[in-house]
């Protein structure tokens, strides 16, 4: 409303002969004063235009069809058949319903989206909650599922002789701790020579599961290193027999070798073993030791080979004597390099992994029954991801509900504003 | 021996059926007088002031009685169409009140009186369109100012005052016919 038409009382006397003319109007009296007022106001009634009979029997006609739209107004009859269609939803009061139907739709789509985007359903071993996540962080695609067959009893104590291959510390690449559970995903690190770079990697694992299923669990580490083809280099299990008292706190420890290639699948069977309370990946490039180990073996290899041309070539006793001596160290230095080129090479091939396996009361059977601790955690994480898919859609929808409403609020001013200049531009007669 | 009555198939009309009855019964005529003043045609008046009902049938449903009165509602999607008419035929009409009306003065009301009807009708031809829409609102169709304030968009204060300097204008000029 604009500013001159602001509520403003009216002049007592202007309302008191609006007030007459009204009286007039229904054949009521007025105050003798005004009585010409009301004559006016009859006067100007009496100019009233008066429908012809024949318009008053088309109008009846109308009425009683219903008021149907003209066969031209298309829209109009769309329109029509629409209106009488929510007509009945109208009665029922589902307008005032409509708010609540739509916030429940955008909630639905909302947690749809929030439950395929979570994973719960995508997890594995009949449901159980599970959050594919990287070490990173981020959603992963869930890890080929390789049910581990567990043993019948293990021993305590299980010692490997651990082949020539020793473990190359590197920086951890990520890590991940409490709250992911047992079919976390595996680093998509990338094949170690595919790109031409040679990189070490490592992983710890640690996992917890609860009493009853650490024994299992344990069993489960040697049959995923099996499976995959790698080996055991040292174990120690210790306690987690419900059977003797206090020893129900048991914890493992595995020192394995993974082959790079069987990683992604073995870090999923493992992860499936139990809670992960932490995982670290670590990679090393050692690109470079390739590459010197390379240029030293070349050096040497043609460092022999000149000294046995030399052996040819010489004719005393002593110069041969000479020659030999320097190419059995040249020998020796060769084969130390390639032994370390070897190594470089298994250590590439073939991955440290760290597994430690606690007991633990409070961590649920690895993939066992669904807990109500699992069913809020998953509840959670719906409950993010669907408040962030909401999020992403009113920020994408936002937009074209704000040019909508401008739209539809300029056309209407433009339509008034047109009415108005039609009854405006009509000239008096 | 039993016998069965078969009941009449008589659509029983709702209650917003029988409410739409009602105002097309009270307000038919109003109506048609008041989009017959603001377009100054009977012909073209016939066919908006069916047009308006046509529309307000199929919205009869969306009417919020907080908003308003039923007649207010009406006549407000009168005005729309009138307007729009008006916007479609951008020509002019004669006014509504032809000289025919002329032969409704009884001879015994003398000179004096056909003077002062000649000299109002002339009066409200002269008005300007919005002025001469508030006579049709209020003296042809009979609406409340408080009605006349939601039809056309203005608080009803200012609709009576606007009301009122129309009034003044038709007294003048009766006055001065006298």
């Amino acid at each position: 409303m604009r500013l001159s038409e602001r509520e403003m009382p009216l002049d007592p006397e202007i309302e008191r002969e609006l007030e007459a003319i009204d009286r007039a109007l229904a054949g009521r009296p007025v105050d003798p004063d005004l009585a010409e007022l009301a004559l006016l106001a009859a006067e100007v009634r009496a100019e009233r235009p008066e429908p012809s009979s024949g318009a008053e029997a088309v109008l009846d006609r109308l009425a009683e069809e219903g008021f149907p739209a003209r066969r031209s107004d298309r829209l109009g009859r769309a329109s029509r058949r629409a209106s009488d269609a929510l007509a009945g939803l109208r009665r029922k009061g589902a307008r005032r319903l409509i708010p609540a139907f739509s916030a429940a739709a955008v909630f639905a789509i909302a947690a749809a989206v929030g439950l395929s985007e979570s994973g719960i359903f995508a997890g594995d071993r009949g449901g159980a909650g599970t959050l594919p996540t990287t070490a990173a962080g981020r959603p992963a695609v869930p890890a080929e599922t390789n049910a581990p067959r567990h043993r019948a009893s293990p021993p305590a104590v299980e010692q490997y002789a651990p082949p020539a291959v020793s473990a190359t510390g590197g920086a951890p690449a990520g890590r991940v701790e409490n709250g992911a559970r047992s079919a976390i995903a595996p680093l998509a690190l990338s094949p170690a020579d595919s790109t031409g770079r040679k990189e070490a990697r490592n992983v710890d694992l640690e996992l917890a599961t609860a009493p009853d299923d650490f024994r299992d669990a344990s069993d489960g580490v040697l049959d995923v290193v099996r499976d995959h083809h790698g080996f055991v280099l040292s174990s120690h299990v210790s306690g987690g027999d419900p059977s003797v008292e206090g020893a129900e706190r048991g914890r493992a420890a595995f020192d394995l070798r993974i082959p790079a290639g069987e990683m992604s699948a073995a870090m999923g069977d493992l992860s499936d073993l139990g809670h992960v309370v932490s995982r670290t990946d670590g990679t090393h490039d050692i690109t470079k030791r390739f590459v010197s180990d390379r240029k030293r073996i070349d050096a040497l290899t043609a460092a022999r080979d000149r000294l046995l041309r030399q052996l040819g070539e010489t004719t005393t006793i002593a110069e041969r004597q000479s020659i030999r001596a320097r190419l059995r160290i040249t020998e020796a230095q060769l084969a130390s390099a390639r032994k370390d080129m070897a190594k470089a090479r298994q250590r590439v091939h073939l991955v440290p992994v760290g597994v430690t396996i606690v007991a633990d009361e409070n961590a649920a059977a690895s993939g066992g029954a669904w807990s109500i601790g699992d069913a809020f955690h998953d509840a959670g994480r719906v409950l993010t991801v669907t408040a962030g898919a909401a999020l992403v859609g009113g920020a994408a929808i936002l937009p074209f509900a704000i040019l909508a409403a401008l739209g539809v609020a300029g056309w209407r001013g433009w339509a008034r504003r047109q009415r108005a200049h039609a009854l405006d531009a009509t000239t008096p007669g | 021996m039993e016998e069965t009555l078969a009941a009449p198939a008589v659509r029983v009309p709702n209650d917003v059926e029988a409410e739409f009855e009602a105002l097309y019964r009270t307000s038919r005529d109003d109506l048609y007088a008041y989009v017959a003043g603001l377009l100054r045609d009977r012909a073209a008046a016939e066919d908006v002031t069916a047009l308006a009902f046509e529309r307000a049938y199929r919205r009869r449903h969306s009417f919020n009685p907080k908003r308003g009165t039923r007649r207010a509602w009406l006549f407000g999607i009168a005005r729309n169409a009138a307007l729009d008419e008006l916007r479609r035929r951008r020509r002019q009409a004669t006014l509504a009140s032809d000289p025919a009306d002329d032969a409704v003065i009884a001879p015994e009301q003398g000179a004096e009186v056909a003077l002062r009807r000649a000299a109002l009708r002339a009066a409200i031809a002269a008005l300007v369109p919005r002025e001469r829409e508030l006579v049709a609102l209020k003296f042809f169709a009979g609406l409340t100012n408080s009605e006349i304030a939601t039809v056309i968009g203005i608080s009803e204060t200012n609709a009576g005052t606007r009301l009122h300097r129309v009034v003044e204008k038709l007294r003048r000029a009766c006055d001065e016919a006298e």
